[in-house]
C-alpha cells in the first residue's frame, strides 16, 4: 500500500487549484451569469415590486438610448486616448531608463504613480486642476497665465484633464513590462547591428520593437481593459460631469443602478460592457498575431 | 433555506454591479441576531447604519448608552460608514435582502426608498407629528403615512464677511438680488470676489434661487417637471451673470471646500452654506468678522431644506425594537441632548422656545432661515430630477449651454424619469 509519486501527482494539482476555482466561480462566473439573467428582467423597485421578464427589451432600450451612444463615444476617447498616451510615455521612459546611468534608481521613482492608491492619486489631481491649483500656478510661472483655467469645470477640457491624470497613473505598468522585455532581448543582436553600422532609429525599429511585441500586447491589452472598465478615477475627479462631459459607460451604468434604481437596465448595460471588452480584446489579440501572446 | 440562498444570490448579484463598475464592494455586515425577540431573555440587537460626523457620533453613542440602560432587552449596534459609497452599499445590502434595521438617509433619497417599499411605516410610534417643522416631514410622508422621521434639519443661509461688506457700505447682509449684485460687484476687485455659488454638489445650492425667482420644480400634482419656466431660466441666468462678473472661476464643479479658504482669508466676501459650516467658522480665527443671514430674496424669500432622515428598513428582523428605539430617541428630552451636543437645529418647532436653544444666536439666525425653507421634490423620481437639474446648472455655469437650453434638456430628462 504505497502511494507512488505518480498517483499522488494526479490529484495534487487539482487540490492546489480548487480554492482559486471556487473563488472564481463564486465571485466572477456566478455574478456574471446572474447579471446576464437580470438583464432580461424589468427590475425597478420604485415602480413595482419584484422582477418581470421582458426578453430583450432592456437591450433594445439601450440601442435606442441616444445618451448611451455619446457615452460610448466618450468611453472610446477615454480608453484609446489614455492607453495611446500611456504607451508613448512608457516607451520613452523605458528607453530613457535603459540608456541612462542611474536608471535603476529613477525606475523606482517612475513607478510611484502606479503605487499610489487610486483614490489618493485622483484627489491629488483634482487639487492640481483647481483654478488656484498647481497646474495654473505653473502656467503662470511660465508666462502662460492667459491659459490658466478651471480645467475640470469646463466641459471642453475636463475629458483631457482626466485622461492626463490617468496617463500619469497608468504609464509605469506598461513601462515596467517594456523594460523587462528589453532586458530579455539578446545583446548579440545589438552588437551585430552595431557591427553592420545600423543607426539607433533603425535598431529600435527593426530589433527592439518587433521583439517587444509580446510585452507590448500584454501590457497595452491589460491597460485597455482596465481603462475601459475603470471607474474610480473619473468618479472621484468629476463624477461624470461637468454636464456629462466625462460620463463614460461605467459611470453611466453606476447611475442607472444607484441613482435611478433601474437594475434590469443597468444589468443589460453591464452585459454590453462585458461584451465590448471580450470582443474588443479578441480583435486586438488577433490584430497583433496570436504568437505575440506567448 | 430557499430564502437564505436567494438572499445570498441577491447579495452576490448586487455586489457585481459594484465590482463591474470598478468600485470595491465592502463586506456586508451580518444581519442582526436572529431568533424571536424576548423569548429567551437574551437582549435583541438592532443595527443602526449611519454617516454621522464625529460630534454627532459621540452624541448618538451617549444616547444609545442611556437607551440600553433604560431598555436592557434591546441593544443598539452603531455601524458608522463615512465612505462616499455609503448609499451604494446600503442599496446593495437592501436589494440583497439584508442591511441594517435602521438607517440614516438624505431627504432627497427618502422618497425613493419609500417608493421602493424599503421603509416601514412608523406612525404607530411617532405620534407627535404636529410638533415637527412641517416641511421637514414632507420627504418621509407618503399617502399621508409616516415612513421615517427627520432627525437633522438644515437650510442654506448666506454667510458673509461683515468687515468686507461694511467696507462697501453694507451694515447688514444684502436682502435682495439687486443689493447682492451691487455689493458683490463693489467687492470684486484685485483678485477678490464678491460671492461663490457652486454646482459641484449638483443642484442643491441652486434650488433656493429657483424658488426665489418664483419658479417651481414640478406641477401641482407632481406628475410633470416645469423647471424650464421663464422664472427658472431667469434664476439660472442670474447665476451665469454672477459667474461672469463676481464669482471665482470654475464654479460649475467647485464645492464648499474650494470656497471655505478664500472666505476665511478674506478674498471671498459671501457664500451660502448651512449649520454644518458654523463650527469650522467659529474656529477659523475670524470671530466678529462674519455673520449669518437669510438668503437675499428675489420675488420671494426661499431656501432649500436639507437634513437627515431616519428610516426603519423593511429587511429589519426586529422592526418593533427598531421602532421603539426611534420613538425613544425622538422624545423631546432625548433629542434635545443630541442637538445641544452638536450645536444642531431642532427639527421640532416646539423646542425653539426651550432655553437651551432660544439664546444661541446661530440657532436663532437659522430658525429664521428654516421658516423660508422648502423641500426638494418628494416623488419617487426625485433622485433623477435632482441629477438632471444639477447637470443643467453645471452646463450653464460652464457656458456650454444657455440657461434655456440647459433647463429644457433637464426637464425632458426629468419628465422621462417621471413617466417611467
Amino acid at each position: 500500500m504505497t502511494v507512488t509519486p505518480r498517483s499522488k501527482a494526479r490529484w495534487v494539482p487539482y487540490a492546489f487549484m480548487a480554492p482559486a476555482v471556487v473563488a472564481v466561480l463564486a465571485m466572477v462566473v456566478y455574478p456574471i451569469l446572474r447579471v446576464g439573467v437580470q438583464s432580461f428582467f424589468d427590475i425597478r423597485p420604485t415602480k413595482h415590486e419584484g422582477a418581470y421578464f421582458i426578453g430583450f427589451d432592456n437591450y433594445l432600450k439601450a440601442f435606442a438610448d441616444e445618451e448611451l451612444w455619446s457615452v460610448l463615444g466618450r468611453s472610446g476617447v477615454w480608453t484609446i486616448g489614455s492607453v495611446a498616451l500611456q504607451f508613448l510615455v512608457a516607451m520613452a521612459g523605458a528607453l530613457l531608463l535603459q540608456n541612462l546611468v542611474g536608471g535603476r534608481w529613477l525606475r523606482a521613482i517612475f513607478v510611484l504613480p502606479w503605487a499610489t492608491p487610486l483614490v489618493v492619486g485622483a484627489l491629488a489631481w483634482k487639487l492640481i486642476y483647481q483654478p488656484n491649483g498647481l497646474f495654473n500656478q505653473v502656467l503662470e510661472g511660465l508666462g502662460l497665465g492667459h491659459l490658466a483655467h478651471a480645467w475640470l469645470a469646463d466641459p471642453n477640457t475636463a475629458m483631457g484633464a482626466v485622461i492626463v491624470a490617468n496617463v500619469w497613473r497608468g504609464f509605469p505598468f506598461i513601462m515596467i513590462l517594456l523594460i523587462s522585455g528589453m532586458v530579455s532581448i539578446p545583446e548579440e543582436l545589438y552588437e551585430a547591428a552595431a557591427v553592420d553600422g545600423t543607426g539607433s532609429v533603425r535598431t529600435f525599429w527593426f530589433i527592439t520593437l518587433p521583439l517587444l511585441k509580446p510585452a507590448i500586447l500584454t501590457s497595452t491589452l491589460m491597460a485597455l481593459i482596465w481603462t475601459f472598465n475603470s471607474f474610480s478615477n473619473i468618479y472621484v475627479m468629476t463624477g461624470g460631469g461637468p454636464a456629462g462631459s466625462t460620463d463614460i459607460l461605467t459611470t453611466f451604468v453606476y447611475k442607472q443602478a444607484f441613482t435611478s434604481f433601474n437594475f434590469g437596465y443597468a444589468s443589460a448595460l453591464s452585459m454590453v460592457l462585458f461584451g465590448i471588452v471580450a470582443v474588443g480584446s479578441a480583435i486586438y489579440i488577433r490584430a497583433f498575431g496570436k504568437e505575440a501572446l506567448a | 433555506m430557499l430564502h437564505r440562498s436567494k438572499a445570498t444570490a441577491g447579495v452576490l448579484a448586487a455586489t457585481l454591479f459594484a465590482s463591474l463598475v470598478g468600485c470595491t464592494a465592502s463586506p456586508t455586515p451580518a444581519p442582526s441576531d436572529s431568533g424571536a425577540p424576548g423569548d429567551s431573555g437574551e437582549p435583541v440587537t438592532i443595527t443602526f447604519q449611519h454617516q454621522f460626523n464625529d460630534a454627532q457620533n459621540a452624541a448618538i453613542e451617549a444616547l444609545v448608552a442611556s437607551f440600553e440602560t433604560e431598555h436592557p432587552e434591546i441593544k443598539v449596534e452603531l455601524l458608522r460608514d463615512n465612505d462616499s459609497s455609503y448609499y451604494d452599499k446600503l442599496v446593495t445590502q437592501i436589494t440583497g435582502g439584508a442591511g441594517p434595521d435602521l438607517a440614516r438617509i438624505e431627504p432627497v433619497r427618502s422618497p425613493q426608498y419609500i417608493a421602493a417599499g424599503w421603509a416601514l411605516p412608523v406612525d404607530d410610534v411617532i405620534t407627535d407629528v404636529d410638533s415637527y417643522i412641517t416641511s421637514a416631514l414632507e420627504p418621509v410622508l407618503s399617502d399621508g403615512k409616516l415612513y421615517g422621521v427627520p432627525l437633522d434639519v438644515e437650510g442654506l443661509a448666506l454667510f458673509y464677511r461683515t468687515d468686507l461688506l461694511a467696507s462697501v457700505g453694507y451694515d447688514k447682509a444684502p436682502a435682495t438680488w439687486d443689493e447682492l449684485t451691487d455689493a458683490a460687484t463693489k467687492l470684486t476687485k484685485d483678485g477678490n470676489h464678491g460671492i461663490g455659488l457652486f454646482g459641484g454638489w449638483g443642484a442643491f445650492e441652486f434650488y433656493p434661487w429657483l424658488w426665489q425667482a418664483g419658479a417651481e420644480m414640478l406641477n401641482a400634482d407632481g406628475t410633470e417637471a416645469i423647471f424650464n419656466s421663464p422664472e427658472a431660466v431667469a434664476a439660472l441666468q442670474y447665476w451665469v451673470d454672477l459667474q461672469k462678473t463676481v464669482m471665482p472661476p470654475g464654479m460649475a464643479t467647485a464645492t464648499e471646500d474650494d470656497l471655505k479658504g478664500p472666505f476665511v482669508s478674506g478674498s471671498l466676501a459671501m457664500l451660502t452654506s448651512g449649520p454644518w459650516m458654523v463650527p469650522a467658522m467659529s474656529e477659523a480665527g475670524i470671530d466678529g468678522k462674519w455673520a449669518i443671514a437669510p438668503l437675499p430674496a428675489g420675488k420671494q424669500a426661499a431656501t432649500v431644506l436639507g437634513g437627515m432622515d431616519l428610516l426603519v428598513l423593511k429587511n429589519s428582523k426586529h422592526p418593533e425594537q427598531a421602532k421603539a428605539f426611534l420613538a425613544w430617541l425622538m422624545q423631546d428630552d432625548n433629542v434635545k441632548q443630541y442637538y445641544a451636543a452638536i450645536g444642531g437645529l431642532p427639527v421640532k418647532s416646539t423646542l425653539y422656545t426651550d432655553p437651551a436653544f432660544a439664546e444661541d444666536p446661530n440657532v436663532v439666525a437659522f430658525k429664521e432661515v428654516l421658516e423660508q425653507a422648502k423641500s426638494r421634490p418628494t416623488v419617487a423620481a426625485s433622485g433623477d430630477i435632482d441629477a438632471a437639474l444639477g447637470e443643467a446648472v453645471q452646463a450653464a455655469l460652464a457656458g456650454t449651454a444657455t440657461p434655456q437650453e440647459a433647463l429644457d434638456a433637464a426637464v425632458a430628462k426629468a419628465n422621462e424619469a417621471l413617466q417611467q
